[in-house]
């Protein structure tokens, strides 16, 4: 499950699995990993050494320090994107975001080529650093969203794997 | 004195250049591209121009923009802060055509010392060592690996025209050798549009020490007791302390006397500083950067002086107000580049907006910042957003002072080094003072970095509930009858909470 979380006015792209041994979060890219469980009028998470409560009101979310505005968007789960008898049971389309706003200064992804995990799909340039956008999966390259040039704000699709 | 000084950069610099101007009563005009309408160095400003679009080469770059907010503000003088046009031969050149100070060392200085080929021949002329290499362009591949074969391997080509790190290529032996000439040469041509390359043989484990000289007129000047830039990533300084934990009053003095001689031969005027490698107990001259630098606030901590003063004083014909007799240093300063990028992924550029921002404050803390809670840094220029300078009666006591001014340090809406500063300033060697120039790969320290800290994991904790709640299942919230709320308001509630004074923060004036 992916998503984007804004909260207190500051926005992360989540990564979420759920697994036998407990709950994984990836938080642009920083990992914690701990359990879940559903108590009275609420959840609580442990990540570090102890149980913490967070409830989820509206667009709220309060904590042991006080209430956090949240916002929701970009949900992806990936369950239903790979629910085709059609396609290998693990294929699925996998969106890659710029992690950051920039100027497109190269595309090395082409439809149809089949990239590695870690092989570079474009070159992105911001705050004078050229920033290489690796592919998160091996996988084929299904679509490209840009062309060199072109100015990308956060978050936005440059490019579609299908990922296997 | 001048009367009207125009302030040539954006971000930290600029504010700082203006502090100093305004209290020595001097009117200061700033310069803002499209991109940084909102840009808190306005605020620093007795008056301010638009100069162009966002990109630096149509804005801060833009050398006859600049002089034309120049003349139509009746600027006497121009303060270039550093980059952008700060090392300009020529932009100074048209500077002093147009009748304006460029608060810098002269264009024939500047154009010797941009020019790496040929300030290396000057400085060996003036007797500074040298690193071991060629004082010419290389013309081909294969007198490339003639020269490395005669200095021995490991190499480092570097671009003539380069700086800041950019263009040098490392080459361990012959094999890499054609293929680190030509992508050497290509991103020479790119960032410099000259691809013309020489050659010094590489130097491992050496440490970066560089020497801050100031020179008035006729030459008469100082030099101030050196500053170790040793920690390094992609050769782009991060820390910086001064004085070296590696040397002692012998080589300092020499050092000191080395740099101001060298820079008195080019007949240099201004700021300057002089950078060496120090290695096996010796040092070589590795460059010259013509401009206040980054770090120039450490040697200010300790020395009391005011460089920025200092270079107004040169440039408008008042005068140095230290000599090398009188110039006393005490005590230990340590500086931490507060960059907008995330150490957890590589480093990887995080502009965007700064919902919250919280620096320390204290005895022997200096915090020269260009962003504030609501400011937004944008992708088109490079990210430093604030300098945590620190000092202390001995190094162990900044160390101190800097892992308790870093963990007070707060930041929010974007990603910033302060994570990786966290782990370095706990590291042996760094404590120790054992540094050196690739000290970050070497020992790994970024993949040491295990969380950006208490406020991340809230954030973590709060995702995981959402996704166990089934929240995802009913999609996005969207706001349709609300306005988002403001950074503002995000800010003001958290302050709330946390107990502050103020539900608001003061509002700053644009």
């Amino acid at each position: 499950m992916r998503f984007r979380l804004v909260v207190d006015g500051e926005p992360r792209r989540v990564e979420v699995e759920q697994g036998p041994e407990g709950i994984v979060i990836r938080v642009d890219g920083a990992e914690y990993r701990g359990k879940v469980r559903h108590v009275d009028g609420g959840i609580e998470v442990r990540l570090g050494p102890k149980w913490r409560r967070v409830g989820l009101v509206g667009r709220t979310a309060v904590t042991d320090d006080g209430t956090h505005e949240i916002e929701i968007s970009e949900i992806e789960d990936e369950a239903s994107h790979s629910g085709s008898k059609a396609r290998s049971r693990s294929a699925r389309a996998l969106p890659i975001h710029a992690p950051m706003p920039g100027r497109v200064v190269r595309v090395e992804a082409r439809v149809g080529i089949q990239v590695k995990r870690g092989d570079t799909l474009l070159v992105l340039e911001a705050m004078k650093m050229q920033n290489e956008i690796p592919a998160p999966h091996d996988g084929i390259v299904k679509q490209v969203r840009v062309v060199e040039g072109d100015s990308v704000i956060v978050d936005q699709i440059v490019a579609v794997l299908e990922a296997h | 004195m001048f009367r009207r000084l125009l302030i040539a950069n954006r971000g930290e610099i600029a504010i700082r250049v203006a502090r100093t101007a305004r209290a020595m009563g001097i009117h200061c005009i700033g310069v803002y591209s499209e991109a940084d309408r909102t840009a808190l160095h306005r605020t620093a400003m007795d008056e301010s121009v638009e100069i162009g679009g966002p990109l630096p080469a149509q804005s801060y770059l833009n050398a006859s923009a600049m002089l034309r907010a120049a003349t139509e503000t009746r600027a006497d003088a121009i303060h270039p802060g550093y980059g952008f046009l700060s090392e300009k031969a020529d932009f100074a050149m048209r500077c002093a055509e147009a009748g304006i100070v460029f608060v810098g060392p002269p264009p024939g200085a500047i154009a010797v010392t941009g020019d790496k080929v040929s300030a290396r021949r000057a400085m060996a002329e003036a007797g500074v060592p040298v690193t071991e290499g060629v004082d010419r362009v290389l013309g081909s591949v294969d007198e490339a690996r003639e020269v490395a074969a005669e200095i021995g391997y490991p190499v480092l080509f570097k671009a003539t025209a380069g700086g800041g790190g950019i263009g040098m290529s490392r080459v361990d032996g012959p094999e890499g050798l054609a293929e680190s000439f030509e992508a050497a040469q290509s991103v020479a041509r790119a960032n410099f549009g000259n691809p013309d390359l020489f050659l010094e043989k590489y130097l491992q484990q050496a440490r970066h020490v560089e020497v801050q000289v100031l020179l008035g007129d006729r030459g008469v000047g100082v030099g101030f007791v050196e500053r170790e830039c040793s920690v390094q990533r992609r050769h782009q300084k991060l820390v910086e302390e001064t004085p070296s934990p590696a040397i002692g009053t012998a080589v300092r003095k020499r050092l000191r006397e080395v740099a101001v001689r060298g820079l008195q031969s080019l007949g240099y005027r201004n700021a300057g500083t002089v950078e060496f490698l120090f290695h096996d107990g010796r040092f070589t001259f590795n460059e010259v950067n013509a401009r206040l630098q980054v770090e120039h606030p450490i040697t200010e901590m300790v020395t009391g002086v005011d460089l920025v003063r200092q270079q107004l004083r040169v440039a408008s014909g008042d005068g140095i107000e230290v000599s090398q007799n009188e110039m006393r240093w005490k005590g230990h300063a340590i500086e931490c580049r507060i960059n907008a990028e995330d150490p957890l992924r590589n480093f990887l550029p995080s502009p965007g907006s700064v919902v919250d921002f919280r620096a320390p404050a204290g005895a022997q803390i200096r915090v020269d910042a260009g962003v504030a809670a609501g400011s937004t840094v944008p992708a088109f220029y490079d990210p430093l957003i604030a300098k945590l300078v620190v000092g202390g009666s001995s190094r162990d006591t900044a160390v101190r002072r800097m892992l308790q001014s870093v963990d007070a340090f707060e930041v929010r809406g974007i990603h910033t080094t302060l994570p990786f500063h966290r782990v370095l300033l706990s590291d042996r060697d760094f404590v120790k003072g054992n540094l050196w120039t690739t000290m970050v790969d070497d020992l790994r320290l970024v993949g040491r970095i295990r969380s950006r800290g208490p406020w991340e994991q809230q954030i973590a904790e709060i995702a995981a509930a959402v996704a166990a709640s089934g929240r995802l299942k009913s999609g996005p919230t969207v706001d349709l009858m609300r306005p988002k709320a403001s950074a503002w308001s995000a800010a003001g509630r958290r302050q709330l909470l946390a107990g502050g004074d103020h539900a608001v923060p003061p509002r700053r004036r644009w």
